[in-house]
């Protein structure tokens, strides 16, 4: 073949068209009934199995290695790193085969310790965590104690991973989940305060700060928590900058409920200046004119407000079509 | 007489049209075999798949796809790009069972299909572009931009990442739950507005000022005295003496209210104020919807996001936070919606998108809510008949009906840019296709492309055709999600409020009616509200475990490359949306802050 990406089009172009046209119906047949894309290569199915996970085919990948006998001793890395592999397209393959996920787990905490110095080492342990947390198929129970031994174990094994900061994050997750339960709530929420006191440099920081906000403001309705929290999830740097404005927004709301008006005009000059696309820059400009004539005293600047750029004085005057 | 079996009969049509579509299979691929030739002579076709067959796109595109093949470096390749549009009606189905079956073109409109909208479907079928939109597109360099540009648009334009250089920060290709770019906006439809029939509302107006001066008109009477729809004070006075189309709800209101009698005067008894259809009917929602219920966000966005969700809704309703008794609903937002049907024709939900077109440009009508795709066929279709004026947004203004609950209009500045193209990651020509998209969206190419397709260019700086400015973004207004959606809250109750809706709307049952049927629907057993958090438990946790998917492939990648700035940001990003999320307990979280005390429903 060319670099045609289309179909059909190397077998209906000569006389023979029909028979060809039965031919690839039989070999259709043929190829749906033994199916088999494993390579026969060892030293290919690592890098296969990788790409086709990248590509989001853990399908594929599982198929790759469902039967496929580890080729590789155990005193070799790549032993754990299939094993690991293999793991991971049991418990991503769709739809979910709960056999499949249940088997993934001894095969995750198989690989961590076979290979305990292996950048997916920490990952395994996580991974074996979120099996026990999340619901994989239906009827699936969440299992938060197992999830919380798993977990624990990424905390204790590997404390300078990255998983180590989204395993404590999820220990904590653990208890905010029982939501009837004030005093595990409560737990939850203050094992993030204390994490986040402690790692305010790491990059899941601004994501707790956010989180404790949305809790304080929503849930415990405390206005100066809330606030405090967005001031340090903005401080450290909003990680999501879609949803900037609406934080911005928010919390020039909380700062004028706390009567913090220079930061609450400081707020909406930011929401107009950076975040005009976010849908508040025009009402945020409004409310900054209005806190500029109210507190004459603080001499709050007004920017202007600054329309699209290619748009015209006066629109409705435009479309004349005779 | 021998009789004739007709089962032979049958079996003749099923051999003819065999016959027939074997020839016709036969004619493509040999057309198909050609051009695979070409490419065996190291040329290299690009297709380019989109369902844009509004008139003048492809036309636009096209002009677009000569002038990049006619480029010097194109030519030397020996690249090709060929266009490719194929009808919506059967553009979901092209497209899946390409994407599926590893045989789609190289550059696709995303969108349509419900594949591409679930869960990771786009890093599944397209790649992701963010490392390329963080640099200048090399088609906004110096030399092929105008001379005569604005010296600091020329700076910003070639200087700039890619994706600044669109008009919405290239937002229109961002995937957030997958934290990437996906695809190239290259055009946009515009907003939502108003057509109206320019000469026949000035006729009106004159009509209206004659009713006006002899003060005895019953309709005049009733809308002024009964339906108090506005004051008539100098500034109305002065705007009905002017040619000014209407610039406030109360004054297209009074248009409408007076085409009635005024086809009567005139004999036009068949002369509709709105041509409406099953499809235009719920554009005009666009009117008046945000500004007559954003007055409800305060009591109804409970969690404070800025966005009036579904569950805040019907929870609210549920934990009786509010009630359609509220004023800004019932003498708001539902009383204009009922007033404004009378503006309808008779069976107008019989009526489809053509019909009402017809109907308008036949000058049957005087105004048709649509946008600005339909943009060029209004024009066109007017030409030598009528002057179409295009309304924008017509606020509610003190001394109208409905200024007590009026919040003011919308603004339109989160618009999307649209016509998102993708690269197929399966194609073997992806450094071609990428070359083409930042060819067509870079400033001069985008402008001209979209001036002659008659839609918005997604440049900066680039300027549309005279008459598609009406439909560039309103930035002056307020958010739009401060407003309700009432027809898209979720499922268990929806269908409900769709059925009723209309019948309301029409006038076939009374406001308390109306309510009175939502409030059995919101508290059925099976189906009622308590549905709608079991519901959203399940798809929560779905979203959950989808984005912790998404986060096992950053994972992946980070194992090859290392934690660098952009994983580490990419998978902040998506834990910020699982713990937005509740980490898929989002709904029993919601539903108990509100209702600590209730266990939670299970279905």
């Amino acid at each position: 073949m060319g670099h045609h990406p289309y179909y059909m089009v190397d077998f209906m172009s000569k006389p023979i068209a029909i028979r060809r046209l039965t031919a690839l119906s039989l070999l259709t047949l043929l190829s749906a009934c033994g199916n088999q894309s494993a390579t026969k290569d060892p030293e290919q199915l690592i890098p296969l199995a990788r790409a086709e996970m990248q590509a989001f085919r853990f399908n594929e990948a599982r198929k790759l290695l469902k039967k496929v006998e580890n080729p590789f001793p155990e005193t070799d890395p790549r032993h754990a790193e299939l094993l690991y592999l293999r793991a991971l397209s049991y418990w991503q393959s769709l739809p979910p085969v709960p056999a499949d996920v249940e088997a993934s787990v001894p095969l995750f905490m198989r690989a961590a310790e076979l290979a305990p110095e292996a950048n997916f080492a920490a990952a395994c342990l996580l991974y074996v965590g979120r099996i026990y947390d999340l619901r994989d198929y239906q009827d699936d129970p969440p299992r938060w104690e197992e999830a919380r031994e798993a977990y624990q174990k990424v905390v204790d094994n590997f404390p300078d991973s990255q998983e180590a900061a989204e395993a404590r994050i999820r220990i904590s997750m653990t208890h905010l989940k029982q939501i009837q339960d004030a005093d595990k709530m409560a737990q939850g929420r203050d094992e993030l305060v204390s994490w986040l006191d402690q790692h305010e440099e790491d990059a899941m920081a601004p994501v707790v700060a956010t989180f404790l906000a949305g809790l304080y403001d929503f849930h415990y309705t405390e206005p100066k928590q809330a606030l405090k929290y967005y001031q340090i999830a903005d401080k450290l740097g909003f990680v999501n900058q879609t949803r900037a404005g609406n934080y911005l927004w928010r919390m020039h709301e909380l700062a004028l409920e706390e009567k913090q008006i220079e930061n609450a005009a400081e707020y909406c000059r930011r929401i107009v200046e950076d975040f005009s696309r976010s849908g508040r820059g025009y009402e945020a400009w409004l409310v900054l004119k209005q806190l500029a004539k109210d507190h004459p005293r603080l001499e709050l600047d007004v920017p202007e407000f600054q329309d699209f750029e290619n748009r015209s004085s006066d629109s409705s005057d435009a479309g004349d079509a005779k | 007489m021998k009789k004739i079996n007709t089962n032979w009969i049958g079996f003749g049509i099923l051999v003819c049209a065999w016959t027939f579509s074997a020839v016709r299979y036969a004619g493509i691929s040999t057309n198909l075999r050609a051009e695979e030739s070409e490419s065996d002579g190291s040329k290299r076709v690009i297709r380019v798949l989109h369902w844009q067959l509004e008139p003048g796109y492809r036309k636009g595109i096209d002009h677009a796809i000569d002038q990049y093949n006619a480029l010097p470096h194109v030519q030397a390749a020996n690249v090709e790009v060929r266009q490719m549009a194929v009808t919506e009606r059967v553009y979901a189905q092209f497209i899946n069972v390409h994407l599926i079956s590893g045989t789609a073109p190289d550059i696709c409109v995303s969108g349509m299909s419900r594949l591409l909208g679930q869960g990771a479907a786009n890093a599944r079928y397209f790649d992701a572009i963010s490392t390329y939109v963080k640099e200048p597109n090399p088609y906004n360099s110096e030399e092929y931009l105008p001379e005569n540009l604005d010296p600091e648009l020329k700076s910003f334009l070639s200087s700039s990442a890619w994706s600044e250089t669109f008009s919405d920060g290239m937002l229109g290709g961002w995937d957030d739950q997958l934290q990437d770019y996906f695809s190239v906006p290259v055009s946009s439809w515009g907003a939502l507005r108003v057509f109206s029939n320019q000469e026949m509302v000035l006729e009106i107006k004159e009509f209206a000022r004659k009713a006006m001066a002899e003060g005895s008109a019953p309709w005049l009477k009733n809308l002024l005295e009964e339906d108090k729809l506005l004051t008539v004070d100098d500034a109305f006075r002065s705007w009905l003496a002017s040619d000014e189309m209407p610039n406030s709800l109360g004054r297209f209101f009074f248009i409408c209210s007076a085409v009635e009698p005024y086809g009567e005067s005139i004999g036009h008894d068949n002369l509709a104020a709105i041509s409406a259809s099953n499809y235009g009917a719920g554009l005009l929602d666009w009117l008046f919807r945000v500004a007559l219920t954003a007055k409800m966000a305060p009591i109804i966005d409970v969690n404070h996001n800025g966005i009036n969700d579904g569950w805040e809704i019907l929870g609210g309703w549920q934990s009786g936070t509010w009630d359609f008794n509220n004023p800004v609903l019932k003498n708001g937002f539902f009383d204009a919606n009922r007033f404004i049907a009378r503006f309808y024709p008779v069976g107008y939900l019989g009526l489809d998108r053509e019909q009402a077109v017809r109907r308008f440009l036949n000058g049957n009508a005087v105004f048709i809510g649509s946008g600005g795709w339909d943009a060029s066929t209004m024009f066109r279709g007017a030409e030598g008949s009528f002057t179409v004026k295009v309304l924008g947004p017509q606020p509610s203004v003190e001394g109208e009906r409905w200024y007590p609950y009026s919040a003011g209009v919308q603004n339109e500045a989160e618009t999307r840019m649209g016509v998102p193209m993708s690269i197929y990651k399966q194609s073997r020509n992806k450094e071609w296709a990428l070359d083409f998209l930042r060819y067509l969206s870079s400033f001069p190419v985008n402008e001209e492309m979209n001036r002659i397709a008659g839609w918005v260019p997604v440049v900066v700086g680039a300027i549309p055709e005279e008459h598609m400015l009406p439909f560039l973004p309103y930035t002056q207004g307020i958010k739009p999600s401060n407003g309700l959606s009432l027809n898209h809250i979720p499922p268990p109750v929806r269908s409900a409020y769709e059925q009723q809706f209309p019948l309301y709307q029409s006038g076939d049952i009374s406001y308390d009616e109306f309510i009175a049927a939502l409030a059995s629907a919101f508290t059925h057993e099976r189906n009622g509200i308590d549905r709608m958090w079991w519901n959203d438990f399940v798809s929560g946790q779905d979203r959950a475990r989808s984005t912790d998917r998404a986060m096992v492939l950053v994972r992946l990648q980070a194992e090859e490359a290392g934690w660098n700035e952009t994983l580490l940001n990419k998978q902040s990003n998506l834990m910020e949306s699982s713990l937005q999320g509740h980490d898929g307990f989002g709904s029993p979280y919601r539903f108990h802050t509100l209702f600590p005390k209730r266990d939670f429903p299970e279905y």
